[in-house]
C-alpha cells in the first residue's frame, strides 16, 4: 500500500487515474490518500472558482508509508 | 419422386435446424456510460461509514459449494448486532458485494435476483435438484442433436438455456439494474478468459472492454460461464465489438503499461484489459472461473488493494466511507485421499485429468486466502505503527502535533473451509464429497449447518463482530445428531 498527499495552497478534488478519490484537505491538513504501488496519473480540480496550475502528473508511487506519504505539488490559480 | 421430395424436406429441416442454432449473442454497446449499466456505483448507494462493508466470496465445487454458501447466507440472516444508535440490524443487510465462482455462482445469482424468496425456494430449485441428470437428459433429445451439430452452438449453450428457463426465469443483468438501488448486493460472477488465462467478470465495466452491452445478457449466461467446467462443456463464446468503437479504456491502464515501473501483476492485468482491443480479438471464449481463481477472492482482493478496480473499495477508504471491512470466504475445497503411491503403476487418465483440472485451482486458492489475510495483517500493523509513533511522540514531546493515521478501517477476514471442521469423521466426509451438480439431501443438510457452525466458531469473525458490537456473542451450533451418526458409521 502507498500513501501520498497533495500540497497545494488551495482546496481541490483529487483524482487517481481519472477516478475521484475525495477532497485534498482533511479539515486544515492535507488528506493522506492510499493507492497501489506503481505509476499513476494524479490530477486535481481546484475548488472556489480557481483553476489548477498543472495538468495531471504522471508519477511513480512506491516505498512510501503512512507517516511520510509522498508529496504531490499542485497550485490553484 | 415422392421419396426425393421427402428427403429434400428432411434435409431442409436438418439444415435449417442446424444452421439456425446459435449461442445467445451479447449485443454491441454504442458509447461507454459510467452512470449506467451493471456497475457497482449504479446499483449500490454510496456506502456509509456507520455500517460494516461486507464482501462475500463463494468458491467453486458444484452443488457442494452452492449448499455451503447457502448455509452462510442463511446464518447471516440470523445474525443481528446493535448499532451505535442502539438499533438492531441484520448482518445480511450489510452485504455489499458477492463475488463467486462456478457452483457458488448459482447461490450468489439466485440470492441477488430473488432475495425475498431465496431462503424458501433455493434448496428445492437448486440444491435438491439433480441438475446433472437434467443436463444429460438434454443431450438425448433428438432436436438437440441437430442444434449441437452447429459450429455456433455447443453443450454450454444448452446448459445456459436450461439455467435460464429452469432456474433464473429469463432474468438479465438489466433486471438487476432496474431493482431499487441498494436492494441487493452487487453480484460479480467470475469466469476465465482462456485466450489470456485471466479472470473475466460479468460486469458492465468488463463488457466495456468488449464494447458490449451487458443489460440484455441473461444471468444464466454469467452462471454458465462461471461454472463452465472444462472438458464437460465447450468454452462459452462472447462477441467482441471493439472495432465499432465505444470509448476509451479505463485511465489506470496506460500508466500501468510500463513493466519496469509497476508491479508485474499490475502490468499483466493492464495487458489483459488491453487485449480486448486487439484487432484479432473478435470473440472471447470463457471457461470456469475456477481456472483463474477458484475462491472468487481475486476480484475483492484487487478492489481492496488497488484503485485500478472498477469497483475499488480502496477508493471508498479514500472517501472515508469505509470504517469496517469484513470479508467472508466460503471455500468448499475438498481434499481427497488417494492410494496412488501404494503401487508402482501410475494413476490412469481419469485421475491425471482430475489433477490437471483441479490441482492448480486448489493451489491458487490457498495463495488467495494467504494474500488477503496477509494484506489485512499488514494494514493493521501499519496502523498500529502510526499509533505507536504517536504514543512515543506524546511521551517525548507532549506539545508536538500527532501524526494523522490515514488507515481508518477495521479489517476482518474469515475463511470457512472443511479443514476447520473439528469432528474428524464429519471433516473427512465433507472433504470427500464429489464435485457435481447433484448431491444427496443428507450432504446438503450437513453442508448448510456446517457453514453456520464454522462462521460462529471463526475467531476472526467473532473479533470482527465484537469490534462492531462489543456485546455480540456467537451462537452454539451443533451438527444434527442423526446425520453425524449416520456418516460416522460408514467405513
Amino acid at each position: 500500500m502507498e500513501f501520498f498527499k497533495i500540497i497545494c495552497p488551495g482546496k481541490g478534488n483529487v483524482f487517481i487515474d481519472g477516478i475521484f478519490q475525495g477532497e485534498s484537505m482533511d479539515g486544515t491538513d492535507p488528506k493522506i490518500f492510499q493507492c497501489n504501488t506503481g505509476v499513476h496519473d494524479i490530477s486535481m480540480d481546484c475548488l472556489d472558482g480557481k483553476i489548477c496550475g498543472e495538468p495531471a502528473q504522471r508519477i511513480r508511487i512506491e516505498h512510501t508509508n503512512p507517516i511520510f506519504p509522498m508529496e504531490v505539488i499542485f497550485t490553484c490559480v | 419422386m415422392c421419396l426425393t421430395l421427402r428427403f429434400k424436406i428432411v434435409l431442409w429441416a436438418v439444415l435449417t435446424l442446424t444452421g439456425c442454432s446459435h449461442y445467445a449473442v451479447n449485443p454491441a454497446l454504442k458509447n461507454i456510460d459510467p452512470s449506467s449499466g451493471y456497475r457497482y456505483g449504479v446499483v449500490r448507494p454510496m456506502p456509509s461509514p456507520d455500517k460494516p462493508f461486507v464482501i462475500l466470496a463463494f468458491s467453486g465445487g458444484g452443488t457442494r459449494a452452492a449448499a455451503f454458501s447457502y448455509g452462510l447466507l442463511k446464518e447471516l440472516k440470523t445474525i443481528e448486532y446493535t448499532t451505535r444508535e442502539g438499533k438492531k440490524r441484520q448482518l445480511l443487510d450489510d452485504v455489499e458485494i458477492i463475488s463467486s465462482v462456478s457452483g457458488g455462482s448459482f447461490t450468489s445469482a439466485y440470492y441477488t435476483l430473488f432475495p425475498d424468496r431465496f431462503f424458501d425456494e433455493f434448496p428445492k430449485q437448486v440444491l435438491h435438484r439433480n441438475i446433472e441428470k437434467d443436463l444429460i437428459g438434454l443431450l438425448f433429445r433428438p432436436q438437440n442433436w441437430f442444434r449441437l451439430a452447429s459450429k455456433d452452438f455447443s453443450r454450454i449453450d444448452l446448459a445456459e438455456e436450461y439455467y435460464n428457463e429452469t432456474l433464473f426465469q429469463g432474468k438479465t443483468f438489466g433486471d438487476l439494474v432496474s431493482k431499487p438501488k441498494g436492494n441487493t448486493p452487487f453480484l460479480v460472477l467470475n469466469a476465465t478468459d482462456i485466450s489470456i488465462t485471466h479472470r473475466f467478470e460479468f460486469t458492465q465495466d468488463q463488457f466495456d472492454l468488449l464494447c458490449s452491452d451487458l443489460s440484455t445478457v441473461s444471468i444464466a449466461k454469467g452462471v454458465a460461464a462461471s461454472s463452465n467446467f472444462p472438458v464437460a462443456f465447450a468454452p462459452l463464446t462472447l462477441n467482441n465489438y471493439h472495432q465499432k468503437g465505444c470509448g476509451p479504456l479505463p485511465g489506470w491502464i496506460d500508466p500501468a503499461l510500463s513493466l519496469s515501473a509497476n508491479p508485474d501483476r499490475r502490468y499483466f492485468d493492464a495487458l489483459a484489459a488491453m487485449s480486448y482491443r486487439d484487432k484479432e480479438r473478435e470473440f472471447c471464449h470463457l471457461l470456469d472461473g475456477g481456472l483463474s481463481d477458484n475462491l472468487g477472492l481475486r476480484g475483492p482482493f484487487d478492489a481492496v488493494t488497488t484503485t485500478d478496480s472498477a469497483w475499488s473499495i480502496l477508493k471508498q477508504a479514500n472517501l472515508k466511507k469505509l470504517k469496517t471491512l469484513m470479508i467472508i470466504a466460503v471455500n468448499a475445497k475438498t481434499t481427497k485421499h488417494h492410494d496412488w503411491d501404494k503401487k508402482s503403476d501410475p494413476p490412469g487418465i481419469k485421475a491425471v485429468l482430475g489433477v490437471v483440472t483441479g490441482g492448480p485451482m486448489d493451489d491458487v486458492s490457498l495463495d488467495s486466502v494467504d494474500m488477503t489475510d496477509n494484506h489485512f495483517s499488514y494494514m493493521k500493523q501499519l496502523s498500529d505503527t502510526v499509533d505507536a509513533c504517536n504514543t512515543v511522540l506524546h511521551e517525548k514531546c507532549p506539545e508536538a502535533t500527532p501524526v494523522k493515521n490515514p488507515i481508518g478501517t477495521n479489517f476482518s477476514f474469515s475463511e470457512l473451509s472443511f479443514e476447520r471442521v473439528k469432528d474428524p469423521c464429519v471433516r473427512r466426509y465433507l472433504q470427500e464429497l464429489p464435485t457435481s451438480l447433484a448431491l444427496d439431501a443428507e450432504a446438503v443438510e450437513l453442508l448448510i449447518v456446517t457453514a453456520a457452525q464454522l462462521l460462529n466458531q471463526s475467531e476472526d469473525f467473532i473479533k470482527g463482530m465484537q469490534a462492531l458490537d462489543p456485546n455480540w456473542k456467537p451462537r452454539t451450533i451443533t451438527l444434527p445428531e442423526h446425520l453425524v451418526k449416520d456418516i460416522c458409521k460408514r467405513p
